[in-house]
């Protein structure tokens, strides 16, 4: 399915005001260039209690951005992080890494 | 009870402990309520050892607004609380506030959709719970004055 468009996600999301969008978007990218280090260091060192909390923040910013297929991979991440399952959580973290990194993200 | 309207939201004085860890968010609904609802205001910690902090020393406080003021002790009509802290849960806040009767609203935020944490967090004894999910910026102001405009949950 076709994630929604900037319109649909400012007047959804953010009661049409595309300031308050554009100005989150802003911060979320910031943040994510921080979030992907961060998973990279946390996967390199199986810590899977940083990548869960990563993957939970970043599953709720993502999925206020619209970016959906993003979001269902950061639940994944922090899923497969609460269950202990390193290799799952390090392979799915590669692909939201991926997600993140794309030009033009968020 | 009736919802206060939007005139009385966005122009009553409200104090608002928010406790929320994600950089981006704490912008978002700062922003957001800067823009709906000037009479917020915010104070933004991210843990849930931060929170408790904060609110001893609200409970050390005096009563008079005045003198509380004076001493730059902090007053706050509400706590506004992230779920899903880095060390621990707002219903660990939600505890504090409830076993010390401080008067205070709290509402519960959480991108969990599901039914059983929003119940959950309103047995516990939380004003209100908000999904954080679709629009749930443009009701942040409405469900922060609602809670805060009848008696705290036992």
């Amino acid at each position: 399915m076709a994630e929604p468009g900037v319109a649909a996600v400012v007047a959804a999301r953010f009661g049409g005001d595309a300031a308050l969008y554009h100005a989150f978007a802003a911060a979320c990218a910031e943040q994510f260039a921080l979030d992907v280090v961060a998973g990279r260091a946390a996967c390199a060192a199986g810590d899977l209690a940083v990548l869960r909390r990563l993957a939970h923040n970043l599953k709720s910013a993502l999925s206020l951005l619209g970016r959906d297929a993003a979001s269902s991979l950061a639940a994944q991440v922090e899923a497969q992080a609460a269950t202990g399952d390193a290799d799952s959580a390090g392979l799915s973290w590669r692909a939201l890494d991926t997600a993140l990194s794309a030009p033009g993200a968020p | 009870m009736t919802a206060p309207t939007e005139a009385v939201a966005a122009n009553s004085p409200l104090n608002v402990l928010y406790v929320e860890d994600y950089p981006p968010c704490v912008a978002l609904v700062r922003h957001a309520l800067g823009r709906r609802a000037p009479g917020i205001r915010l104070e933004a910690v991210a843990t849930v050892a931060e929170a408790i902090e904060r609110l001893t020393r609200f409970e050390g406080s005096p009563h008079d607004p005045p003198r509380a003021a004076a001493l730059q002790t902090p007053r706050f009509d509400a706590v506004l609380t992230d779920l899903n802290l880095p060390d621990g849960s707002g219903l660990d806040i939600l505890a504090h506030v409830r076993a010390r009767r401080l008067p205070l609203a709290v509402v519960v935020m959480s991108s969990s959709t599901e039914d059983d944490i929003a119940a959950g967090a309103l047995r516990a004894g939380a004003d209100a719970y908000l999904a954080k999910r679709d629009d749930y910026l443009l009701r942040l102001p409405q469900v922060l004055y609602a809670a805060t405009a009848r008696p705290p949950a036992e």
